[in-house]
């Protein structure tokens, strides 16, 4: 690895400070002349036959220009993602409550706010199912126009009788994880202009333009060369800004379509919390065994998500579910199986983890009562079976590097005390008490087998003639620090310039290729991956173009902070860190070799690249590279809890990382503060409520609860480095993995604490104080 | 979240707002002091009032002073005031403890008392302390004055017991010649940004003997509206604050509130923990008594 | 429905005096952002739930949409636009840049309003005193520690 001057340091965001003096503009701090608002009127009915709409009242109100429904789509209706089930505006059926009928256009929000309160529709009620698993039997009211079950995968792995017969121990579970709304703090916003009405242009909060970019062809039919979709800066997504946008900006698009003017269509919170889609909840039974000694023998898990009433993104998210169903071990016999099951409540899509945070938690628990059965250290029993280097996944996976699991546990166990603590804790009687508890755990990075169409990106690198840059790439920033990382890395990559002197500019689906989705903390590897390659075409042409200019061959140049040297040969290139010998070399300045390659008619425009490397997947077995490679993490938690009142206070929580590389290690914390803290909430206080129509009853942030600054406790990061071979100056992506295993290592704690058994989550003193009393 | 439209008038005098008040059909007006709860139920469309009456300009009713035996807090008093105000920190904690688990600072600094009382949210944090105070609360309309215990105030949840032409003027309430021992214990969903799912406000008076001379108590959250805890009062008078008498005093109060299920917790959670909090806080009152 | 005449409002918007004409039910967020154009102050819950639209009204921060734009009437306000009027960070602003206290930047105004009214008055405040005096505003990125430290950086600085 060369030495690193700008990747790997911890530099200021570029983007900070006008987010700070509030100059930066979010969508819905512009608006265009003569522009429309749009509002969503949606079913409030779980399952219903659509009779009639009766818009003339709302018509009649003052202010409204037009009202569309599905027939007024002159495309198709349907949302292009996994499944063609998903229709932007119900036509015969409404299937889940806050499935969107009309969208209402007028001159302003308050005329369409209240347009919305006359539209009048008839319906017929049908059977709803509200259950997974009773979607899923004979009989069943069918929800899903393609059949309730969404997605099914397995893993079959040696044989699972044998594994059991082999285990001196076998524990058995069931566990619960309920929905998590994204609570962005911007909500979904779109503007669509139909430029001459030949170029449909939809701006707006986003992660995957490309899936914008599709959605508009689809609902008006257009080619993918008359729809520019353009990324605003994103408030928060954390997953929920995949699979929405495209039916909002879909929407929006129609909305311009048909009215010739600029269309506004941004959601109110409650709103935001109605219509969009969620975290998956779950419900898994689990058996593993292990021998005396520690070493897992089987894991069987049976899992079920609740899809909602359309797939989106859930067979991938079921997929991620399968794959890290068993966690981060060394098992020999696994078995497998994952239903997403559809019915008649919101849709569920990506969140932060996609899919695994739920299996985590509940093999997290597996692995502490198997622990608890056999007498061992919990941190022990994740080291005796921990991957390392050269192990193979579940999945028949060879790992042949990157593997830093087993240090981010040791480095947990010291940063934690745990050792000392952990047998101690429990011996602690009376109304508070005290526990520590873990959970380790692996992320896939990247789309992985399932998604390998989209896994790739591309990166276009221009060097202005004055030496300032530009880049684009297709993946997105919504606030995680990609612009900063991706930044860091084309300062590197062109020779150490600073990094002030390099601007990404807005994303925008004309100005590069379908780079696939900003999800599965991909980002930075392929981006940067991609960025990386064009840095390296461009620099091989200015280091050719200076060659000439300095009289010497191209190797014999030295490119160093921005400054191409001529040194006398290659071995003499230490003499570059020689600032005495430098002083005499001569050179050309980055900024003097950009105009000199102007002028001199050679471009510095430079396309690079990212494909990923080989995945596969045998879908009857389960087996495969699933992952180009993955990431690891220890996190522990240590927490005080009141057996009265069964309320929980954190104390801390220790979050060792394995991610290849930190390109911007403050960037790194700040991603996994922030993760830790959503997970806090997954852990302890989030929930969706429903009534029994299934309509969500807490739409708002004061029944919708997440925490505030004062419920989060001081939380200790420590970054592990194992390279990445493929990954930009070694990094893998991590950017989910920091929610992924609190809920298991708190729920864990409280184990240790209070001897009360956790298999749901959240864990609310409701609950605690329940089960305590039964002690 | 749009608001529906209505007319606005801000009159300089509580005579004026009255005035307004009485003027307009019943309902159709509505007096707006912090707007901290009223504009989020016009949000909401639960509350459609033709006209708002901004009393912001009415200096008087922000006023917080002691007299010789009364101390008497404005009803457009905001909470920030009042945790801020010496008198209440000295004369009656109870209060400044209670305010200080309302929402954040941003609905501290706008949200006043007058408008938690009118709210008549059974979780309303100041209610049980301005009840173990045995606040007054005096009304104005264009007839006159009324004053009403701040216990009557409440018909059920979200209810008032006032005539929609009243506005909160005053709360008042008699001044400890002493510091009185209290406590307001509160359990919210999270620490900051919380709505109340229940508590207890406590103020009581020990003699030298260290027997509980006279002792009021309060609940939020657990029942219909804040309610008096008589029962523990009637069984701690005479008292010493023994672990024995604390133990049963949990139980008395497990019996005399009627909580229920709601999204924010449970009936069972709302009995036992209110209990626990009540002997706790007694207890800690015990001891600095000591 | 009643008609509604609009209001003549006169008050201080970031050391400027300002006056506007608002229809009765205007609220306070949508007048600064729309009639004057800041929109660094924003709209996350419309309920005063989250406090990205927290402003400074005589100084303290107030949820600007939980209140009517007629009630600015002989009012200061301050919004994230005057916190650095030559287009220069302060040293609140800059410590949130240095400390990486930003990730999306939704509720970083919000934010930095809160805390310039508690160091004002409170220049060196505890971690609590910090915690509490952002309580009201929601931050989903960042788990607050870094906002927390940026702010303890800042008032140290003014010493």
């Amino acid at each position: 690895m060369p030495e690193l001057h700008i990747a790997g340091k911890p530099l200021p965001r570029p983007d900070a400070p006008g987010k700070t003096m509030g100059y930066t503009q979010y969508l819905d701090d512009w608006n265009l002349p003569g522009m429309l608002h749009a509002r969503i009127y949606y079913s409030p009915k779980p399952h219903a036959l659509i009779r009639r709409i009766d818009l003339r009242k709302a018509l009649s109100h003052p202010g409204i220009h037009s009202i569309l429904t599905a027939r007024d789509i002159p495309g198709k209706n349907f949302i292009p993602m996994m499944k063609d089930d998903w229709t932007f505006l119900a036509e015969k059926k409404a299937i889940y409550p806050g499935e969107p009928v009309a969208l209402i256009i007028g001159n302003n929000r308050e005329s369409v706010c209240r347009a919305r309160a006359l539209i009048q529709v008839e319906y017929e009620d049908l059977k709803p199912v509200f259950d997974p698993e009773e979607s899923l039997q004979t009989g069943a009211p069918q929800v899903n126009p393609l059949g309730n079950l969404i997605a099914y995968h397995k893993i079959r792995k040696g044989n699972i009788e044998k594994g059991v017969s082999e285990a001196d121990v076998v524990i058995e579970g069931i566990y619960e994880t309920p929905y998590q709304e994204h609570a962005y703090l911007e909500t979904l916003g779109y503007i669509a202009v139909f430029h001459d009405k030949e170029i449909m242009r939809v701006y707006g909060t986003m992660q995957c333009p490309f899936y914008v970019q599709n959605a508009v062809a689809s609902i008006l039919g257009m080619p993918q060369n008359s729809i520019q979709v353009i990324q605003t800066p994103t408030g928060g997504a954390f997953g929920g800004k995949e699979d929405m946008p495209s039916l909002f900006g879909g929407l929006a698009a129609l909305a311009a379509y048909k009215t010739g003017k600029p269309v506004k269509l941004v959601l109110d919170r409650r709103d935001d919390i109605l219509l969009s889609s969620k975290r998956h909840p779950s419900r898994s039974y689990y058996r593993i065994g292990a021998k005396k000694n520690g070493a897992l023998t089987f894991c069987e898990v049976k899992v079920y998500l609740d899809a909602g009433a359309y797939a989106t993104l859930t067979p991938a998210v079921l997929w991620r579910c399968a794959v890290h169903g068993c966690g981060c071990y060394r098992i020999p016999h696994v078995k497998v199986d994952a239903y997403a099951g559809a019915t008649n409540k919101i849709p569920c899509g990506a969140f932060r983890g996609f899919g695994s945070p739920q299996v985590v938690f509940a093999m997290e628990r597996q692995m502490d009562k198997l622990a608890q059965a056999l007498g061992i250290d919990p941190l022990h029993l994740r080291e005796i079976n921990c991957l390392r280097k050269g192990d193979e996944t579940v999945t028949g996976q060879k790992l042949p590097f990157s593997v830093g699991l087993s240090e981010t546990i040791s480095k947990a166990r010291s940063m934690s005390k745990w050792s000392k603590k952990w047998r101690q804790y429990p011996l602690i009687k009376g109304e508070k008490r005290r526990g520590l508890g873990c959970a380790t755990f692996l992320y896939g990075v990247g789309l992985g087998a399932a998604g390998k169409k989209l896994d790739h990106a591309e990166a276009h690198i221009r060097i202005k003639s004055d030496g300032s840059v530009v880049f684009s790439v297709g993946t997105t920033d919504m606030g995680q620090g990609m612009e900063t990382v991706l930044t860091q890395i084309a300062a590197e990559g062109l020779g150490g310039i600073p990094m002030e002197k390099i601007r990404m500019l807005p994303v925008d689906t004309f100005s590069v290729e379908d780079s696939g989705p900003t999800v599965a903390s991909r980002a930075t590897y392929t981006s940067g991956t991609a960025i990386l390659s064009s840095c390296e075409k461009i620099i091989t042409t200015m280091k050719k173009t200076a060659s000439k200019l300095l009289s010497c061959k191209p190797e014999e140049i030295l490119l160093e902070k921005g400054c191409f040297f001529r040194i006398k040969s290659p071995k003499a290139k230490q003499i570059g860190k020689n600032a005495d010998n430098k002083k005499n070399a001569p050179f050309l300045t980055f900024e003097e070799m950009a105009s000199e390659c102007f002028s001199r008619h050679i471009p510095l425009s430079e396309y690079g690249y990212f494909d990923s490397p080989p995945t596969s997947w045998e879908p009857e077995t389960g087996q495969g590279k699933a992952y180009v490679t993955y990431s690891f993490a220890t996190q522990i938690a240590e927490l005080e809890l009141d057996m009265e009142t069964g309320e929980i206070e954190l104390q801390d929580i220790w979050a060792v990382h394995d991610i290849g590389k930190a390109i911007n290690p403050q960037n790194t914390e700040g991603q996994i503060e922030g993760g830790v803290v959503q997970g806090i909430g997954y852990a302890l206080m989030e929930f969706i409520s429903f009534n029994e129509k299934g309509m969500i009853q807490n739409p708002s942030f004061s029944t919708y609860i997440i925490p505030t600054s004062k419920d989060v406790p001081r939380i200790h990061t420590a970054i592990v480095e194992v390279e990445y071979p493929e990954g930009p100056y070694g990094a893998k992506g991590f950017g989910e993995t920091p929610l992924m295993g609190v809920a298991g290592c708190i729920a864990n704690a409280v184990v240790n604490a209070s001897g009360i058994d956790i298999s749901r989550i959240p864990i609310l003193p409701e609950y605690i104080l329940q089960e305590s009393r039964k002690l | 979240m749009e608001l529906p439209d209505f007319d606005v008038r801000i009159p300089d005098t509580l005579k004026e707002a009255a005035e307004l008040l009485a003027r307009s059909a019943p309902g159709g007006a509505m007096s707006l002091a912090g707007g901290t709860d009223l504009l989020i139920r016009m949000k909401e469309g639960v509350s459609k009032p033709g006209m708002i009456i901004i009393l912001e300009k009415i200096g008087k009713i922000k006023v917080i002073k002691a007299s010789k035996n009364r101390i008497r807090i404005g009803g457009a008093a905001t909470f920030d005031a009042i945790i801020r105000s010496k008198i209440i920190q000295n004369k009656a904690p109870v209060l400044a403890a209670a305010c200080e688990k309302i929402g954040s600072p941003q609905i501290r600094n706008r949200g006043t008392i007058g408008g938690n009382i009118a709210n008549a949210s059974p979780c309303a944090d100041s209610v049980p302390a301005l009840a173990v105070l045995e606040a007054e609360v005096a009304l104005v309309s264009q007839s006159g004055e009324r004053r009403l215990p701040v216990i009557e105030c409440f018909k059920g949840p979200k209810k008032n017991a006032f005539r929609p032409d009243e506005i909160i003027s005053h709360i008042e309430f008699p001044a400890p010649k002493q510091p009185l021992r209290s406590f307001y214990l509160a359990k919210g969903q999270r620490k900051a940004l919380s709505i109340t799912k229940l508590s207890v406000a406590c103020q009581m008076e020990i003699d030298s003997g260290g027997k509980v001379k006279k002792a009021r108590i309060a609940y939020g959250a657990v029942a219909p509206t804040v309610i008096r805890g008589y029962a523990v009062e009637e069984f701690l008078t005479g008292k010493a604050l023994s672990p024995g008498v604390l133990k049963e005093a949990e139980e008395i109060a497990r019996k005399e509130i009627k909580p229920i299920d709601d999204i924010r917790s449970t009936m069972e959670y709302r009995r036992i923990v209110t209990g626990a909090l009540l002997r706790r806080g007694l207890s800690s009152v015990g001891k600095t008594e000591q | 429905m009643t008609m509604t005449e609009d209001v003549k409002v006169k008050f201080k918007l970031n050391g400027r005096r300002v006056e506007a004409s608002v229809k009765p039910n205007r609220l306070l967020v949508d007048m600064i952002r729309e009639d004057f154009g800041l929109t660094g102050t924003k709209i996350g819950c419309g309920m005063g739930e989250c406090g990205a639209c927290t402003v400074l009204l005589d100084g303290k921060p107030a949820a600007s949409c939980l209140i009517l734009a007629v009630q600015a009437n002989g009012k200061t306000i301050e919004t994230i636009e005057g916190a650095s009027p030559n287009g220069r960070m302060n040293s609140l602003q800059e410590a949130m840049v240095k400390e990486g206290a930003v990730q999306c930047g939704f509720c970083t105004p919000g934010i930095i309003m809160s805390a310039t009214a508690l160091l004002r008055e409170n220049p060196h405040p505890t971690e609590e005193e910090i915690r509490t005096a952002i309580s009201g505003n929601l931050c989903r990125c960042t788990g607050y520690q870094k906002i927390v430290k940026a702010i303890k950086k800042a008032s140290k600085k003014s010493e």
